[in-house]
């Protein structure tokens, strides 16, 4: 075209030529080119170039038609190639498709239970403008602070108390069934939170005094096929509630519960003060929907004034609010996992870099393989470029088989997935649910990411297998143990480093979760047994009380509110005319016997002596730090939860852990008090020369029979203290499960690559070794040999492991208050498993070649 | 054997009657013309591809000229088969018309 003329630019003229076939180009883009110079002429430049542009872009499908044709029968000999290769190299095809399909299938389950994870809260409607308020690190508030604020924030829409879950018995047609989490709600529950009622009128379900509304399955538990909306149930023998609605069973809600009464019915059951608390009894989630989402900071900024005024104190803390997305991974409440449902954002990400490593290390393998053997197919690829294939032809046929072999992988790996979800699902302790994978959109992003895990794993083998040059191939002048060496060796390297990597976070875990079950608690959790108490008991209590003592192995009993492993009460006390929050437990004067703790100063509380019952109290160790007291003795502090508010120190408790190691002790304060409502603790002793547990069942029975004489109408249910209390290790124990799990098949995958590439080894040296056999070398001295290099590489794969692990492992022990360290035992047991296990692989195939008879080694060929 | 289709037949009528000047632009005129409506290019060269395969017309590249930009154009000729298709095509627009009566037919364009 002459300079100057007027052409349709550089990228439509590409994008048409990219179009056509080679064969009709010239004519093509001639007649394009034609009538755009028409168009020039009758309509100017601008609107020929649009012309042509929309041109282009109308005949797109016709072009692509035609191409498509060209596309599927070059793919269709790429299939048939690909398929022989890998029915040709069966061993080979079966390690990468082993570590691929076992990477693949645990990266399935994890995501699964990220997904899991990642639903809970998310069906709420409002869900972007709900927020909890809290204090500093309490979620729960007095019930008396959300009426201070109402009508004076316009961000606010609603509002919803909620309480601390209680278990309660109901009572129905003589027949006692057990809530065990019964919560207060607001009338305004419904307009907050999206739970759908079954029966019942949401606007008025809540509203009056002592209406409950049941979840199905507990409706379903009392009431069976009958309508339960209308019925009475007698609520811990004492209140008699009418059922106003059904509400469909909670899932993915962060505060399940089982049966929520109307929030006005605390005040006919505790009287109307108790509803307008304002600095005791922090038990309420209070919840506040905002008008829109980005009047938060504004609306907590006017939730701080308005407070700080209201309640006239000397605050140092700061009212916040929670949004709710945060409130299931980031909220550290002190509830109880059962009654609060807490994700771990750590656990996801820990979990989720576990199965990438996984997935990069079965990569890798599959790297590593098909380039050591790259050597074999050079004459194909020789020939396949003298008959005139390109480079990017051949390359792309590479590739293509990587991705069919990661397609093939994404099927047997949802086969494994499905294999070891029940054990997943079981250490995870959630049901999980693969078909949730064959809904949506997701059957298409797994394709795709399989398709990307393929071409990500084969570009490199694509690029060094189709760079072989046919002149040199054909004439046989070719590097015997392939090129890139030295990358491979950098691959082997990582795939240990994160083995070791994995074994030696195993065994940080395991490491850490033993101390924290072996840990001396301060007092003795194996021999105690607890019961849940009730009201019928109470005026009872002493008889029942006698009637267990009876039975020889029961060796103290005592009733209190809170039992170790559980959460205490929050209260705000005032000592030295400041008010500070701590943790306050009603006992009886046999808890520290029976809990085996130590008095350091001062003195028990005393049976015979009545005044100790009210305002007489026991302090922790921590708590006397914590109040700043430096005589603790006789002091006094005031608005306590006991009789009369007041209340004179005269004992210290040793510190002793109350709850999990994760937590530093708590400040706390011990009172007694004459019915607290709770537990009963029983300290059994042991039966000597036998084990802790022997001979039980005759204990057990005798308890049993007391219940059953004092309290016929409620189930008998006992627990160990050790089992309740370890509960509290949850997360480190699925932490340790999958930990065991990734490690066996990180290990498992190594191993498979390195016996691939020591057999591929073995194989180019088999001449080698046969001659070396004549001249004299030992069976043994030809393993040293092979295995030489490989054990080399594993001591430099320390090098990476180690440092890394030490500081992964280091950042998460700090999670825990008490903690074990990361020692170089742990280091040296790691690469110990790791050495052993890889030596074994190695001598396993090295040993094989070293103990053929070398006449048949140099007869191979 | 299958009639063509009425653009095949369009495309056919348009390769005869230009006879030695038939290429992708004369032939899209032709096409746009007869139909009273532009014709998209890609659609006109699926079309001719197709009728090259059942072997109504022919081939042959021409010498380039510079208005194409130096580039040369593909000649179209209608074959014995093409020609033969084309009567076929006709044949049978006649004879389907003929099943009506002409007096049935006014009666309905009078409606």
């Amino acid at each position: 075209m002459k300079k100057g003329s007027p052409s349709p630019g550089k990228w439509a003229e590409r994008f048409l030529s990219f179009l056509t076939q080679s064969g009709e180009r010239t004519s093509i883009t001639g007649d394009f080119a034609e009538i755009f110079k028409e168009k020039v002429a009758n309509h100017g430049v601008s609107k020929a170039r649009i012309w042509y542009w929309y041109q282009a872009f109308r005949s797109l499908p016709m072009f692509l038609r035609n191409r498509t044709v060209w596309i599927l029968v070059m793919v269709k000999t790429f299939f048939t190639f690909s398929l022989r290769n890998l029915k040709k190299n069966k061993i080979l095809s079966l390690i990468n498709l082993t570590g691929l399909s076992v990477s693949i299938g645990l990266l399935l389950l994890v995501l699964l239970f990220v997904r899991s994870e990642w639903r809970v809260d998310r069906f709420q409607e409002h869900y972007d403008r709900i927020c909890r308020l809290e204090y500093n690190d309490s979620c729960v508030m007095p019930s008396g602070i959300l009426p201070l604020l109402e009508g004076k924030i316009p961000e606010i829409q609603n509002t919803v108390r909620l309480d601390w879950p209680n278990k309660t018995v109901a009572k129905y047609k003589e027949e006692v069934y057990s809530l065990n989490r019964t919560i207060f709600a607001d009338p305004s529950l419904f307009q907050v939170f999206t739970l759908p009622l079954i029966q019942g009128d949401a606007a008025s379900a809540l509203s009056a005094p002592f209406n409950v509304i049941l979840t199905e399955s507990t409706a379903c538990r009392i009431f069976g096929t009958e309508n339960p909306v209308g019925c009475r149930l007698r609520i811990d023998e004492r209140y008699d509630f009418t059922v106003t609605g059904v509400l469909r069973d909670i899932k993915d809600f962060h505060f399940p519960f089982d049966a929520a009464a109307s929030f006005p019915s605390i005040g006919k059951m505790f009287g109307q003060k108790a509803l307008t608390l304002l600095y005791d009894g922090f038990q309420h989630p209070t919840y506040i929907l905002l008008q829109n989402k980005e009047s938060l900071p504004a609306a907590a900024a006017k939730i701080n004034t308005t407070l700080k005024k209201e309640l006239k104190l000397n605050f140092t803390g700061e009212f916040k609010l929670r949004p709710l997305k945060d409130i299931y991974f980031y909220s550290k409440t002190l509830l109880g996992d059962q009654y609060h449902l807490h994700g771990s954002l750590q656990a996801i990400r820990i979990f989720l870099a576990a199965a990438v490593l996984i997935i990069l290390m079965a990569a890798v393998n599959f790297i590593n393989l098909t380039t050591s053997k790259a050597i074999r197919r050079a004459k194909e690829v020789g020939l396949k470029k003298v008959v005139g294939s390109s480079r990017a032809m051949l390359a792309s046929q590479f590739l293509l088989e990587a991705v069919l072999l990661s397609v093939f992988a994404l099927v047997t790996g949802f086969l494994t997935a499905q294999i070891l979800l029940p054990l997943f699902s079981h250490i995870l302790d959630k049901p999980l649910d693969l078909s949730a994978f064959l809904r949506g959109a997701y059957p298409f992003l797994l394709i795709g990411g399989s398709l990307l895990l393929g071409l990500a794993a084969g570009i490199y083998p694509a690029f060094v297998m189709s760079s072989f040059r046919p002149a040199d191939v054909l004439r046989g002048h070719i590097n015997k143990t392939g090129s890139g060496i030295g990358f491979r060796k950098a691959l082997i390297i990582f795939q240990f480093s994160m083995a070791t990597l994995l074994i030696l976070a195993s065994l940080v875990v395991f490491k850490q979760l033993r101390f924290m079950k072996n840990a001396n608690l301060g007092f003795d959790k194996e021999n105690i047994l607890f019961l849940d108490l009730n009201r019928s008991l109470r005026s009872r209590k002493t008889a029942f009380k006698n009637e267990l003592l009876r039975h020889p192995r029961i060796k103290d009993v005592t009733f209190s509110c809170r039992i170790p492993g559980e959460i205490m009460w929050n209260w705000g006390v005032e000592y030295g005319g400041e008010k500070k929050s701590v943790f306050v437990n009603a006992v009886d004067p046999d808890f520290i016997q029976t809990y085996g703790l130590r008095i350091v100063e001062g003195r028990n509380f005393r049976w015979e002596q009545n005044p100790d019952k009210s305002n007489r109290l026991i302090l922790n160790q921590a708590a006397v730090r914590y109040l700043g007291m430096d005589s603790p003795l006789g002091q006094r502090l005031s608005s306590l939860p006991n009789g009369n508010g007041e209340g004179t120190v005269i004992g210290v408790l040793e510190d002793y852990h109350f709850n999990s190691l994760h937590t530093a002790i708590k400040p706390e304060i011990y009172y007694w008090l004459d019915w607290p409502h709770g537990r009963i603790s029983l300290r059994l002793g042991a039966v000597e020369g036998g084990l802790p547990r022997a001979g039980l069942a005759d204990t057990i029975s005798h308890i049993k029979k007391t219940w059953t004489d004092f309290c016929p109408n409620y189930p008998f249910v006992f627990s160990f203290l050790d089992e309740s209390f370890d509960r509290q290790y949850k997360n480190e124990e699925k932490l340790r499960g999958l930990f065991t799990l990734f490690t066996v098949f990180a290990v498992l995958i190594s191993c498979l690559g390195l016996m691939g590439l020591t057999g591929h080894m073995v194989e180019n040296r088999t001449k080698e070794i046969g001659i070396r056999k004549v001249l004299g070398s030992s069976s043994a001295g030809i393993v040293v040999l092979l295995s030489r290099e490989y054990i080399r590489l594993m001591f430099i794969s320390f090098l990476v492991a180690f440092p890394l692990g030490g500081w992964f492992m280091h950042r998460w022990l700090q999670d825990f208050a008490f903690r074990t360290e990361a020692d170089s035992g742990l280091f040296l047991l790691a690469g110990m498993i790791s050495l052993f296990v890889s030596f074994l692989t190695v001598v396993f195939q090295s040993g094989k070649a070293a103990a053929a008879s070398p006449v048949r080694s140099l007869r191979y060929e | 054997m299958d009639i063509i289709t009425r653009l095949e037949e369009v495309i056919l009528i348009a390769i005869w009657k230009l006879q030695e000047n038939a290429y992708g632009v004369t032939i899209n005129k032709e096409v746009s013309r007869s139909f009273q409506k532009k014709y998209t290019m890609g659609a006109l060269y699926f079309s001719l591809d197709q009728l090259h395969k059942k072997g109504f017309v022919s081939k042959a590249t021409g010498n380039p000229t510079p208005e194409r930009g130096g580039r040369s154009k593909t000649f179209y000729f209608l074959t014995v088969e093409g020609k033969k298709a084309l009567q076929r095509a006709k044949d049978h627009q006649e004879a389907l018309w003929k099943e009506i009566p002409d007096a049935a037919f006014k009666k309905g364009e009078m409606k």
